[in-house]
């Protein structure tokens, strides 16, 4: 058959001479017809499973339909998010200036409080607003409740200028300007500010003296226009 | 063409299944290898239907999977490795499903007699003889037990050995002087006279 190494051993003689008078065990008679039978079965069962491959893929279809649905609506509803989203790498310099502008407008609402002193208890008070509120999208700084408080105390603020008026000499009608104008200053100077005491220097008018008190509920009624304006 | 077929080597006729599907040859390579496959696995297992079924499945692998058969390898190793794989992953599963092994593991121990009336005498009764020769074949440790039966009883050459097997030449005669030399301790009632 093939080259041998012929050197089994003397000790172990026997037991080669047992094992090798061992009976031959050989397979059953019907050995060969079950392996054909497992074989045809196989067989079998491979061809069955091709028809069923293809039944099976129009079941298939139906749910690869769906997912390809699915991902075209999901990329239609991404896509539309993606476009509102802001894009770092696009964003137009005009956002920026937004940005700023509203800062400045918080920064201006800041400026035009009246600070606590400066008014009587009858007066406009504007509660300073808060960071949170002064961060918010919303330019609304308060509830309408405390619109309508407001609204209210500036119609008396404004009801008590004309009250100064009226004891000025209530000519004026209520026109503050028109009451600057036709009042006489107590130092002699006129509508705007040129008097007696008046130092001129090269067409600069520095006014020195007048009504303080006029002078401030003008500049409220002022800074309450610009915050009305404002809230508009 | 039967009678032609029949003329050709194993190689020859694994490549005439491979190349043409001709199942005559793959019918003529069951017949010549049912019988030897199953006296090896048979005296690897120790059990004849689960032999049978071992080389059953060994023919089946073959037939579905004749295209990883290389030319370059003799076509009797190819078809004794699958059966020896087989053999030992049918030992490994009914270890499992056995709480305990037929294989003690204690290689000093010796065979129990029958009976009483087991004498070297009636021992000298052929089939007692091979029942026990069998069953001290089962308890050696199988690295051994399937080189010793490939060499001593299915009478395979060192070299088909280390090739089955996938071990150097010198590894084969080592496992196989080893194997006999626990079977020879386990058939000492036998060999006493």
């Amino acid at each position: 058959m093939t080259k041998r190494y012929d050197i089994e051993d003397e000790n172990f003689k026997g037991v080669i001479k047992s094992l090798k008078e061992l009976p031959r065990v050989t397979a059953p008679p019907d050995f060969e017809m079950n392996l054909r039978r497992k074989l045809n079965g196989l067989n079998s069962a491979r061809e069955r499973k091709k028809p069923l491959f293809t039944f099976n893929l129009r079941n298939v279809l139906i749910p690869a339909g769906a997912l390809a649905a699915t991902v075209v609506l999901a990329f239609l509803f991404l896509g539309r998010e993606s476009a509102e989203l802001e894009n770092p790498f696009m964003s137009k310099p005009s956002v920026r200036t937004q940005a700023h502008n509203e800062s400045m407008q918080n920064e201006q609402k800041q400026n035009l409080l009246i600070k606590p002193g400066e008014i009587s208890s009858t007066d406009v008070v504007m509660k300073k607003p808060s960071q949170k509120q002064l961060q918010g999208h919303s330019p609304r700084l308060s509830s309408p409740a405390k619109d309508a408080d407001q609204m209210a105390a500036n119609d008396r603020l404004i009801r008590r200028l004309r009250e100064l008026n009226m004891q000025d000499g209530g000519s004026s009608n209520g026109d503050i300007d028109r009451s600057l104008r036709e009042k006489p200053s107590p130092y002699g100077a006129d509508q705007y500010g040129n008097g007696p005491n008046t130092v001129n220097f090269d067409g600069f008018n520095i006014y020195q003296g007048g009504d303080r008190s006029l002078e401030q509920l003008r500049a409220r009624v002022d800074s309450i226009r610009r915050i009305m304006r404002s809230r508009r | 063409m039967a009678n032609n077929l029949s003329e050709l080597s194993d190689e020859e006729l694994i490549s005439e299944f491979q190349a043409n599907n001709n199942v005559e040859a793959f019918e003529l390579l069951v017949k010549r290898y049912k019988d030897p496959l199953t006296n090896f696995v048979y005296r690897f297992v120790g059990d004849r239907d689960v032999s049978t079924d071992v080389v059953q499945d060994t023919m089946i692998r073959f037939y579905l999977h004749k295209d990883s058969y290389k030319s370059f390898a003799r076509f009797s190793t190819w078809i004794y490795t699958i059966a020896t794989n087989l053999a030992k992953n049918e030992l490994k599963r009914r270890k499992r499903k056995n709480l305990f092994s037929i294989h003690s593991g204690e290689d000093d121990e010796t065979i129990d007699l029958p009976d009483k009336s087991a004498t070297p005498e009636v021992l000298a009764d052929s089939e007692i003889k091979n029942r026990i020769i069998q069953k001290a074949l089962s308890r050696v440790k199988e690295v051994y037990r399937e080189v010793v039966i490939m060499r001593d009883v299915q009478d395979l050459s060192y070299e088909e050995i280390a090739e089955i097997t996938g071990l150097s030449i010198g590894t084969v005669k080592s496992r196989i002087n080893r194997g006999r030399a626990q079977l020879q301790k386990l058939l000492k009632p036998i060999y006493k006279e």
